[in-house]
Formats: structure tokens, sequence, C-alpha cells
């Protein structure tokens, strides 16, 4: 656990990942990179995901989040759409084994949403502005 | 590599069995539907429907799909579809019914044909068959069947669309384009190649304006509208013009944030700059066009501060926009249904048209380009004229009337004139109302109560649907259910490229599909024709072989081909090369031959032969008395992301996340109201009110307001008085049926005027209770052909 020291200086939750949770911690090795300059809110991943995973209406896996419409400061219209997955991600597991892709990337219409390895994503996510990255929540069923 | 297709797991074989699965590659194009006709594998186990997912190898839609698609299983296992065939068994209203077989079900409607000819003929001095009226929905797969069973089954040339005033829904767009080039133009996204963007010819346009329409939500005519995002992402500029602050306009280069209804003036205005500051393309206008120094006069007219205070539009950006759209080489515009829905809707398209063709867009690669139905296969809204005898053609209701339907430039008869026909029996009253899969009352009539009340009138309602809807309540004897598109087989040769619809579930209940439907109704009164087809597959190689129009092999080979992609609609600079005239000469189909910027056809019929601006039929303008007592501007039926018009509300998880009727509205007027996110808001004008949530969209025009259209409520009381509530937020209670320009075409769906109040306990209360309680007598007449 962290020193009081430490929790001063600001809690680093990353370093005590491992030790802080009950299972066996791994390194994570798959991402969603999301290119959010260009989400549309068309809601296909949120409802793909639903599908697959047989979910009832209301309860998601993935959920699209909105800031705006607004006018900046600058007089200039913003109007971001971020898709984020939730706890009931699984990253679709059983399809990303079988070398399918997740459903709600297969999807996605505007195309914005990439799947793979976290080394490959992070070098995408190098090329442009905008894109966020999530890591997936690889562990097993305890 | 990220992102990349498994070529192992989806494969190009027509149908393969994978882990206990039966996978079948098919295209869905209703119903439920769209107007889009994406690649779909659907997964199958015993003839049952487990998942579906989007065919990566089918270049239209590259794995893409939507909610309507995404959400397929839980669409066609809805305990709510019809199972049966249905009699009525009580009044009509009453949502009282009995189970009957199609055997049944085909001689109640032969008994009744048979006394719609009787009364047709004895009361109205008529042939017989023409007291059949078929009605058609929007373009899916439900387009051609009804005007099969209409004309070669019943014998009647009396088809149209759902009172869906003056045919404004691309038709205004689509003659336009016929008369003054003879073929329609679509933007060129790489969407006729099967490389797509990977093609050697096509060319990223480097400015794409989007016209009156939201293509993300609405896919328009055949166009899936997130191609857009895939130009965005390539680096294209966009130019928006809509009232409202769409996503796209938030992403434009430049937003015209337009006043609806005045699309043809501030083309008029682009043109004056276009033409005045000299950018238009001299050599391609000198050797296609017609009429050129008219349009040159005609523009004058409109200066830019003119046109600017018409469109409430600041003039520099007209400017900006004009400048940025004829410098770009090329540019491509994506238009759209708004302007279609206001009296200068054909206006308006004239003079879109003549931008794309003076600035050397038209027909090139990344600009407009000219397509025609996958090999020919045309069989649509015509389907079946040939059956219909001169004679009874000049049968048609309300065609006269109007030059354009007159001349055949459509197969339809003009809505508001049957509606005329059937308050007041003149020529006659229709006796019969055949539904081919549309909702009327609940989704495009204008007017609608008016509608409501004059259909009451009429003896017998035959419809086709797959779920009970308003409209089957309030009026039919008989409904036929009917299958759904991952159920059934047929085809779409809508634009490119031709496409098989693949049965891949087992059949739900007794539904047929529409193809079946056809075949079955043709057998029962028209062996003679029907007889030749021992099967709806062999039905379908007629179809799309279109008596040596279409290709040279079966609907079996279509299935196996899945799609076929053809070479004509792939082709640039048709024009030049002599593939658009029967003669084979270089030009276009029209009698000069050349492009239509005057339109010597219009001058014959006594229209205007240059574009002009009308003032919408209700305007602060126009009707200024009318505007202080209607201070806002109405626009009706922006579309749901993800839903068809009236279509999927019965399903949770569409409801999830379009829950009822939310219209928008700006601000401004929400804090006029004392109005929050969410509350309820009455709608009202002279022809009625309706009431919807309120949603508060930043960036609207102040006075402008935005109702949903198509909503009912499944889940409600079907029996009248109630009908499902449909018209308690019916945003037609407002419109109206007979307004349109002097062409005939377009009604102001989209521009017209309202006043907006809170829903409160005192003024609260179903308006559905009290229209479909309202006496039967006496109807209101209006008739405005604008100028």
């Amino acid at each position: 656990m962290p020193t009081a020291e430490e929790m001063n200086r600001g809690f680093d939750a990353v370093k005590y990942w491992a030790e802080f949770k009950d299972y066996n911690a791994k390194p994570v090795q798959h991402g969603l990179l999301i290119d959010y300059e260009f989400c549309t809110n068309c809601h296909s991943c949120e409802l793909a995901c639903q599908m697959h995973l047989g979910l009832p209406a209301e309860q998601w896996g993935i959920k699209t989040l909105e800031y705006g419409p607004i006018k900046d400061v600058n007089g200039k219209w913003e109007w971001t759409y971020v898709p984020m997955p939730t706890d009931l991600c699984d990253g679709c597991a059983d399809r990303t084994k079988e070398g399918r892709l997740p459903m709600c990337v297969h999807h996605c219409q505007a195309g914005v949403m990439f799947y793979g390895p976290i080394e490959e994503l992070a070098k995408k996510a190098a090329e442009k502005p905008k894109m966020v990255l999530f890591t997936l929540d690889e562990r097993e069923e305890a | 590599m990220i992102n990349e297709l498994n070529k192992d797991l989806y494969k190009t074989d027509w149908r393969w069995y994978e882990d206990g699965y039966e996978v079948t590659r098919t295209s869905v194009w209703t119903g439920p539907g769209c107007h889009n006709g994406c690649g779909v594998l659907a997964y199958t186990k015993d003839g049952t429907l487990e998942r579906v997912e989007g065919d990566p190898n089918f270049a239209y839609n590259q794995g893409r799909l939507c909610l309507r698609c995404i959400n397929m299983v839980e669409q066609i296992y809805n305990h709510d579809r019809m199972k049966w065939p249905l009699l009525l068994d009580g009044e009509k209203g009453s949502n009282k019914w009995k189970r009957v077989t199609w055997d049944e079900a085909l001689d109640f409607i032969e008994e009744a044909f048979q006394d719609c000819c009787r009364i047709i003929r004895d009361e109205f001095g008529g042939i017989g068959p023409e007291g059949v009226v078929a009605l058609s929905g929007t373009g899916r797969n439900a387009m051609w069947q009804g005007a099969m069973v209409l004309r070669t089954a019943f014998g009647s040339p009396n088809m149209s669309f759902g009172f869906l005033s003056a045919d404004s829904c691309y038709q205004p767009r689509m003659t336009a384009n016929l008369l003054q080039e003879g073929d329609c133009w679509i933007l060129d996204n790489a969407q006729l190649h099967p490389d797509r963007y990977n093609n050697a010819e096509w060319v990223k346009p480097e400015v794409v304006v989007v016209w009156a329409n939201q293509p993300l939500a609405s896919n328009p005519d055949g166009f899936m509208g997130h191609w857009l995002i895939d130009l965005m992402r390539m680096g294209t500029k966009f130019i928006v013009v809509d009232p409202a602050l769409t996503w796209l306009a938030s992403k434009a280069d430049i937003w015209l944030q337009i006043r609806p209804g005045t699309d043809c003036a501030l083309a008029l205005g682009m043109l004056n700059v276009i033409i005045n500051e000299d950018l238009y393309d001299h050599e391609w206008t000198e050797t296609w066009t017609y009429g050129f120094d008219s349009l040159v006069e005609r523009v004058q007219e409109y200066p830019v501060d003119k046109v600017a205070e018409i469109c409430w539009v600041d003039a520099q950006l007209i400017i900006d926009a004009a400048r940025m759209y004829a410098k770009a080489k090329p540019a491509g515009i994506q238009w759209g249904l708004a302007i279609d829905m206001q009296i200068s809707a054909m206006e308006a398209s004239n003079a879109i048209d003549d931008m794309v063709a003076i600035c050397g867009n038209l027909d090139v690669p990344g600009g407009n380009v000219l397509v025609r139905y996958a090999y020919n296969s045309s069989k649509k809204y015509g389907a079946g004229l040939e059956f219909i005898s001169p004679e009874m053609l000049d049968r048609r209701i309300g065609t006269t009337q109007s030059p354009i339907h007159k001349a055949g430039y459509t197969p339809f008869i003009p809505p508001d004139l049957l509606l005329e026909a059937m308050e007041t029996g003149v020529p006659y009253r229709p006796q019969l109302i055949w539904v081919e899969q549309t909702n009327p009352i609940a989704n495009m009539a204008g007017d609608a109560p008016r509608v409501y009340k004059a259909w009451k009138n009429i003896k017998y309602t035959i419809v086709a649907d797959y779920y009970l809807t308003p409209t089957a309540v309030a009026f039919a004897d008989c409904v036929l259910p009917m299958a759904m598109s991952i159920e059934r087989n047929s085809y779409r040769s809508w634009w490119q490229p031709l496409r098989t619809i693949t049965a891949s579930a087992g059949r739900y209940y007794e539904c047929k599909s529409d193809e079946e439907l056809v075949m079955a109704m043709g057998k029962r009164f028209n062996p003679e024709f029907y007889g030749q087809f021992e099967t709806t597959e062999d039905f379908l190689t007629w179809m799309i072989q279109d008596e040596g129009n279409g290709v040279d092999y079966t609907f079996q080979d279509l299935r196996e081909k899945v799609y076929d992609w053809w070479d004509w609609n792939e082709t640039y600079r048709k024009y030049e090369k002599g593939l658009l005239r029967e003669d084979g000469n270089p030009g276009f189909v029209t009698a000069t031959g050349l492009f239509e910027i005057y339109s010597p056809l219009f001058d014959v019929w006594g229209f205007d032969p240059l574009p002009h601006h009308m003032e919408p039929y209700e305007s602060p303008y126009r009707t200024p008395e009318l505007y202080k007592e209607y201070p806002l501007i109405y626009t009706s039926g922006h579309r749901h992301i993800g839903l068809f018009h009236s279509e999927h509300r019965q399903l949770p998880h569409m409801r999830q996340i379009h829950p009822t009727a939310i219209c928008d509205i700006s601000p401004e007027l929400a804090e006029e109201l004392g109005v929050l996110e969410g509350d309820w808001v009455w709608f009202e004008n002279p022809r009625g009110k309706c009431k919807q949530k309120a949603h508060i969209a930043p960036g609207l025009i102040p006075n402008l307001v935005r109702a949903r259209h198509g909503w009912w409520f499944p889940e409600e009381e079907a029996a009248e008085p109630h009908l499902y509530g449909v018209f308690d937020c019916n945003a037609n209670n407002l419109t109206t049926m007979g307004v349109y320009g002097p062409t005939h075409y377009g009604a102001p769906y989209k521009s017209t005027l309202c006043k907006c109040y809170k829903v409160t306990p005192e003024n609260d209360h179903s308006e559905s209770e009290l229209i479909t309680t309202q006496p039967l007598t006496g109807f209101h007449f209006t008739r405005f052909e604008g100028v």
C-alpha cells in the first residue's frame, strides 16, 4: 500500500494496481483507439455491443458521451462525442480470439474505432490529434 | 495492421457453414427499411436468425451497419408482428379482427374488387378497375410490388405515394434532373466502384456542399451518409446549408443557416457570384448547355444583398460559399429532402442543377455523376404500366391537371388531387385502397387529420404490412402479414450495384414477402400472365431481365454473384462518349441534346423556363398578418439517427435511444416560454396542433422549431378513439394538402408557420381522441398553386 508520504505527492494508482486489487495482474495487451474528432454519435457501437452481450435496453457495454454543441469563447462551434467502454465491456474476448473485431469496431459507421495491441495503437494515436486510447479490461473472471 | 479484414472468416461465397451456423450474404433494403441496401451476414441456426454482422466484403458499407440492421433479431422476432391474415370483425377502427387463411383473404379481396368495379360503373360511369388506388411508401423494396399488384392484377392506373403532398420526396429533384439533362445525378463518393477510394479514375472532391439534408441520419436516396465522414477524414472541405446546427454543420468550413423554403434564392445568389465573377467553366458551358445567356440575365435579379435578406444568411458567407464551390475542382453537391419540401422545390432543384453544370462538375470524378438503375433493370414505381390500356390511362385521377404528370414524367397520380377525389367524388370516388407497406396518417400524409377524415369515406382498404398500424386499424377491412427483408428473396437495382436479397431466416408464421403477394394476387386475378411463373424466383428472374433491358441471367445466378457492379455506372463523362442517348450521339437525353438551363418544355407547359424564388406559402413576408399570430417558422421531419420514418417504434432497443417525439426549439424560445429541457410543448397553427417533448437545441434560428415526424405509440390503445395516439404528437396536424408550386411539385412540409406554448395540466389532452371523434361530414378544401 502507498505510504502517507506517497499519498501526499499524489496516489499513483497504476503503481499499486496489482497489489491493490485481488487478481492476477498482467500487463494489458489490447485496447480500443478512438479517433473522436469524427465520432458522429450514430449509436452503432452501443447497440452492436448490446446485441453481442445480450444486454437489455438501457444497459450499455459502451456508451457515447457528448460535449456541446456549444459556441466556444472564440465563436467556434464544438460538438464532440466520445464512446466510452463501461464495466460490462469484455473487449469481445470470444470474438477477438477467433480473429474477429469487437462488435463496436466492426460496425462503427464513421470508421473511427480501432482494435489492436496497445503498442500499435499507441503509435497510431500519435499520428493525429484528438485520439483517445482505452486499455481493455482483460482480467479473467475469478 | 489494424482493423484489417480477416479473409478466412469473412468469405466471398454467397453462403457458408461454420460453428453450427448457416451464414448467408444478403443485402437489406426493407423491411424494416431504409434507402440503403447494405451488405449483411445473416447467421442462422435451423432457420432462426441468431445474429447479424455487416458484410466487410461489400464495398457499399464495408462491414458498417446502423441500428436498423444491427437490431434485426429483435425486429423479426417481435411479438407485435402480424402472424396471419386478418379480416375485420367489427366496426372499422374497433381493432377487432378474425384470423383467416390466405385463401379466405384473397376471396375477400376478390369480392371487394368486384363490388368496387360495380360501383365505379354504376355510380360513376367508369370502367371499373380504376376504382382501386394503390399507395406506396418511400423507396425501399416495397416500391414496385404495390405497382405490380395494382396494374397487373387489378388493372388500375392509380398509383400514388401515401398522401405525400405534391410528391415532395426526391420526385421534384429527380424530375428536375430528368427534364434538364435526361438522367439523375448523385454525389460521387466512389460508391459506384467496387474498389471504392482505390479506384484509379476516382478523385476526392475538394469541396462537398451538403444541401438541405443531414445524411448521417437520413441516408438519403440510396446514399450512405457516413461516406461523407470518409471524405472529411480525407480532407474534403464542407459547406452545409441547413437552418439547424447539425453535427455536420458544426464541422463545416462554411455553414449557411438558411431560412427554410428559400433554397432557390440562395442558389440564384450563388450563381450570381459565380457568373458575375466569371468563376464558371466556360468551355463546358459553351459546349454542353442550352440557354446559358438567359440565366446570366436571370441571376442579375438576384444580387447577393437581396438574396441575403430573403434567406436570412450573411451576404459575405454566400459570396464565400459560391467562390469556394466554384473554385474547387472537383466539387460535389449532396442534396436532400428539404429542397423537395417547399413550393419552390422544382425551381430550387433546377438552380442547384445549373450550379453543378456550369461549374463543370457534371459526370466527372468526385463531382455529381449521372447514374441509372444497375443494368437498366428499371421496373420500379412504374412497373406494370405496359399492362394499362390508353383508355384506362386516361382514367387516372388528377393527371390532366398537371402537365408534368400528363406528359408521363412520373408514374404517380398527384396525391393532393387523389384526396380531393376522395372528398368530392369527382371525377369518381375510389372504392378500394391497396396499402403496400405505408402508414400515411402516422407518417407522410400532409394535413393528416384531413386525410383521416376523407379516407373514412372509402369503402374498402387492404393493408399489407409487418405490424398493425394506425392506418390499418383506422381503415382496413383486411390486413396481410408481410415477411421482412432477411426472410425474403428479392433484388435491388437502385443505382449500383445490382444486389441480391436472399432469404436467410426461416419464415415467420404465415407471412408472405411482397414478391409472393404479387404472385398470389397475379395468379388469382391475372392467371394468363402469371401462369408463366412457377415460382417467385422465376418471377424475379423476369423482373431483373426486364424484357431484354436488364441482365441475361437468372435470379438464382444473382443470388450466387451476390453483387454485380455495372460498368456503365462506373463510367465518367458519358455525354462525351455517346453513352446516354439511344442514337449513340454525344449529348444528353433532352430535345436539344444539351443540358437545358433554359427549359423549352417548361415554356410549352406555361411555367417559368428559368428558376425563380417564391416566398413560402405561409411566411413572414407572404403572410405578415398570420406571422403576427404564428411567429415561429415550423419545419418537420428531420430524421432520427437509426430510425426509419414511422417504423421501429415497437422495439425497446430503439426506444431507449429515441423514446418519444422530441422536437428542437431554440434556447431563446425556451427562455421566452419558460420551457426546460424535456418539457412538453404544443405547436399550433390554423390547421391543427400537436404536442412534442422539447429539446433545447443550440444553433437554431431563434424563431424556428423542428417537429419530429412518424410518431405513434404501439404500446398504447389501438382501438379508436385513441388509435395508438397517432394524432397526439403528429407533426402533420399542422401541414397542408393541396399546396404546391406551379409545377405541382413541392409542398411546404418544412416551411410553414406556428406558435408554441407549454403543455399544462389544464390544456393537456389527447388530440388523437378529438380528431377520431370529429363528425365525418364536410371537408376543407385548400388549393394553392404558388407563384
